[in-house]
């Protein structure tokens, strides 16, 4: 072709094919990027797009940290606010129990002096059922804020030597009369051990475990037996009941759980016992264990260290009872249904009673003449954040004389044991059972 | 210590010394007085230095340590460039755990067979336990700047390294690209590489600097030497005289000193590299420091301001490293040569003075999987020990 081009035409030929030679290039080249066979200069190229590729994964996952370091702040907060219900929970559970223990210990001494009035067996019956009934609804809300104080992790266990014999009698003794109606053995098989445990929660560990047994259990009986394995004791209540089915296993812990049919005896569990059982065992570091054959029965294992130290001996006073006649008792109470419950209880015991309602009215009645008493019923917490023992006080700066306080309350806190130890003064918790109080007036005046 | 050699002795424990003695013997007989015993050493040496003699001097004077070295086109000290002399970085056995292996014929590299021998040496430098965290570890690479096998090599190497950073340089022999040598296990190697794993009871951080930007000028390589990295036609022209006329010189006169002035570039991933041309051929073609392609597309591009971005480099690792102990630097030698030419060498070598920077001048940079041209690169070593 370039045979014909005239002189003008040559550099525009010569350009063109410059062009189809670099056009030619580039397209072997773009071929040759879409090969798998590359060269030295496609692994450079290969590298910096891996580069590139490795900066932007590096990118995502800096973005993912942070976004990850912002939901974790989140989760903090949110277990934060979540700690701060819960102990909010707490304390509206305690106030709550509190509030409802109020009236139930007005109800019960109601319940209670209605018993000693002169009343048909029919009467008496109702009496006593009511009675039960209100007997079932301080031990759920005494439970219910054991749960709540065990949960809140603001249970202390006191770790002391306890003597096991001793301890397992005193169970196996509270429910000898429930095994026996239901025609169950119950034995106990303990060696001589001391173990280290908290006296108190131990104990209500295992009555519940007994408790368990006995209602489960409609022919032969409960075994409790401890032994020695190694550096540990292993206590266990073993029943010959008709025993936790596998898928059931787990649930018998859960709070509210109830085995499918109520116990022998009629009388529907809580469906507490087993759940505070766990919570406490867990509180003491007491692993506890459960095996069960269903049909044959159930065995419950609690292990607890063994301890070298002889444990002290219980020293449990026991009250003589005398008659109450013509002692002069003072109560202070806000709450003017307890207060009336409490003076009729009295009153039933023969002793003369006078009540008030706060500090103003007991030095009103001083002021009066009216003859100071043998002993003060004082109910601790008083309208306006006033204390009962206030009262206490004022009357010793007035008699001169110290005089036997018993000091009312619902709220069991460990300050106000404190307190009312300091001054000398006995403390029953609401509700007030007749039987213990009679008992301790009994022998304060004695 | 004799005239022109001298001595540092940084935080981390590393020993530096340089010396500008004529004769090998002496060379290395100045710094042995210099640095005491070092587990390890890596060196950097003009190529006017007989090489058997300087080798057998280093075995003799340094039993107990591990050498490896390469020729170089100039060296770096934290005293400042040096024309030509011997550089040494000496790393003690506290504070580093240091592995090496040497890549033969390397322009005929089995990719399978390097990997696994990298595997293998990452073992032995960490052979139980679990790993150090990341910005403790590094790889350095010292390879044959003559056998136009760097992107290979690279390749397999960080293939296998998974993770750790690398950084080198290849080796130069002053621009008269005739002979360029490697030292290791006591032996002088050509067409290889070395490979050093180093693991640093330090914080470190490898870093990247360049200081060109793109022109609008471009060419395509219209006809090429691969293997030998030749390319013959750029835009269908003779390679020299297209490059000469684009930059508006004699394309009898192109010199390195040109090829430092004019880079040429490619942009991969959104992002500019200089592809910087060797030397120029009798029949007009241009040799690369690099793998090039026929139907690459160059773009020609124009150097910015040196100083400035080598100093906002180091000024960032600084802060990243809180405060940086010194810098093992590995800078393209055309690099060298523009700063010379603009006469700002000074402002450079103030800086290696401020951050204490020592290595060589190279014919071609590695950073991470990367074979680059006209860059400085390398890693920096932290003051904090890592809690």
């Amino acid at each position: 072709m370039n045979l014909h081009a005239t002189p003008s035409e040559e550099p525009l030929l010569r350009r063109i094919a410059k062009l189809e030679r670099i056009n030619a290039a580039l397209m072997a080249h773009v071929e040759r990027s879409m090969d798998q066979q590359g060269g030295a200069y496609s692994l450079f190229q290969t590298a910096i797009m891996l580069e590139g590729r490795v900066r932007a994964r590096t990118e995502e996952l800096t973005a993912l940290m942070h976004s990850l370091e912002r939901s974790n702040e989140a989760l903090v907060a949110a277990k934060e606010e979540a700690e701060t219900a819960n102990r909010s929970k707490t304390r509206f559970l305690a106030a709550a129990s509190h509030d409802l223990l109020q009236p139930l210990n007005a109800a019960r001494l109601s319940a209670s002096a209605l018993a000693d009035l002169p009343l048909g067996p029919e009467a008496l019956a109702i009496s006593g059922q009511v009675e039960r009934g209100l007997q079932i609804i301080e031990d759920l809300i005494k439970t219910l804020l054991d749960i709540s104080k065990l949960d809140a992790g603001v249970v202390r266990p006191v770790i002391k030597p306890i003597a096991l014999p001793d301890l397992l009698s005193a169970v196996a003794a509270s429910f000898a009369p429930l095994a026996a109606r239901k025609g169950l053995r119950l034995r106990i098989r303990c060696p001589d051990l001391a173990v280290a445990s908290d006296p108190m929660m131990l104990q209500r560990i295992l009555r519940n475990l007994v408790s368990n047994a006995i209602r489960y259990t409609a022919r032969g009986g409960v075994l409790i037996a401890a032994r020695r394995r190694g550096p540990l004791c292993r206590i266990e209540v073993i029943d010959t009941g008709r025993g936790i089915a596998e898928a059931e296993r787990d649930l018998v812990f859960e709070e509210f759980y109830r085995g499918g049919a109520p116990g022998e005896d009629g009388e529907p569990g809580l469906g507490l016992g087993l759940s505070i059982v766990t919570r406490m065992a867990q509180a003491l570091d007491h692993p506890l264990a459960l095996t069960s054959r269903p049909g044959h029965g159930t065995r419950m294992a609690l292990s607890l260290p063994l301890c070298a130290g002889a444990p002290d001996a219980e020293i449990r006073p026991d009250p003589i009872a005398t008659r109450l006649t013509g002692a002069r008792i003072l109560i202070v109470e806000n709450d003017v249904a307890a207060a009336e419950a409490l003076k009729r209880l009295l009153r039933n015991w023969d002793a003369e009673v006078e009540a008030y309602r706060d500090l103003g009215g007991v030095a009103a009645a001083m002021e009066a003449g009216t003859a100071a008493p043998d002993l003060l019923i004082l109910d601790y917490h008083l309208d306006d954040g006033a204390c009962g023992l206030d009262v206490a006080t004022h009357l010793r700066e007035r008699t001169g004389r110290v005089l036997p306080v018993i000091v009312t309350t619902a709220d069991y806190a460990p300050e106000i044991g404190a307190r009312a130890a300091s001054v000398g003064a006995e403390i029953v918790h609401k509700p007030i059972k007749p039987a213990q109080l009679r008992s301790l007036l009994t022998y304060m005046l004695a | 210590m004799g005239q022109g050699t001298q001595m540092r002795t940084h935080l981390c424990g590393i020993v530096t010394a340089w010396t500008e003695a004529a004769d090998a013997e002496d060379a290395v007989a100045e710094i042995a007085a210099a640095i005491g015993k070092p587990a390890q050493l890596v060196v950097f040496f003009s190529p006017d230095y007989p090489v058997e003699a300087l080798n057998r001097a280093l075995s003799e004077r340094f039993p107990h340590a591990d050498i490896a070295g390469c020729t170089m086109s100039g060296g770096i000290s934290p005293a400042g460039g040096l024309e030509r002399g011997l550089v040494v970085v000496a790393f003690p056995a506290r504070g580093f755990r240091i592995v090496s292996a040497l890549l033969d014929v390397i322009d005929d590299l089995d990719v399978e067979r390097t990997a696994s021998a990298v595997r293998a040496l990452r073992r032995t430098l960490a052979p139980e336990g679990p790993e150090q965290p990341s910005g403790h570890r590094f790889a350095l690479s010292l390879i044959d700047g003559l056998a136009n096998a760097e992107e290979t090599v690279v390749s397999a190497i960080a293939w296998a390294l998974d993770g750790i950073p690398l950084v080198g340089g290849s080796a130069g022999d002053d621009l008269t690209f005739r002979d360029t040598v490697l030292l290791h296990g006591g032996a002088i190697h050509r067409n290889a590489a070395i490979l050093l794993l180093v693991e640093s009871d330090f914080p470190v951080q490898i870093f990247k600097s360049d200081n060109f930007e793109p022109t609008t000028t471009k060419f395509v390589v219209t006809a090429s030497d691969d293997g030998r990295r030749i390319v013959h036609e750029l835009n269908a022209e003779p390679a020299a005289r297209e490059y000469a006329m684009a930059v508006g010189l004699d394309p009898e006169r192109l010199s390195p000193m040109s090829f430092a002035a004019y880079p040429l570039a490619v942009k991969i991933g959104g992002e500019y590299f200089c592809r910087s041309i060797r030397h120029m051929n009798p029949d007009s073609s241009l040799s690369f420091f690099c793998a090039i392609d026929e139907g690459v597309v160059l773009t020609l591009a124009q150097p910015r301001d040196i100083v400035a971005t080598t100093r906002a480099e180091l000024a960032r690792l600084d802060a990243a490293l809180g405060g940086i102990d010194l810098v093992l630097g590995f800078e393209c030698v055309l690099r060298r040569l523009d700063a010379e030419s603009r006469q700002v060498r000074q402002g450079i070598d103030d800086l290696y003075r401020r951050y204490n920077v020592v290595g060589f001048d190279t014919y071609g940079e590695q950073y991470r999987a990367m074979h680059l041209n006209q860059t400085f690169t390398g890693i920096a070593i932290g003051r904090v020990v890592a809690p």
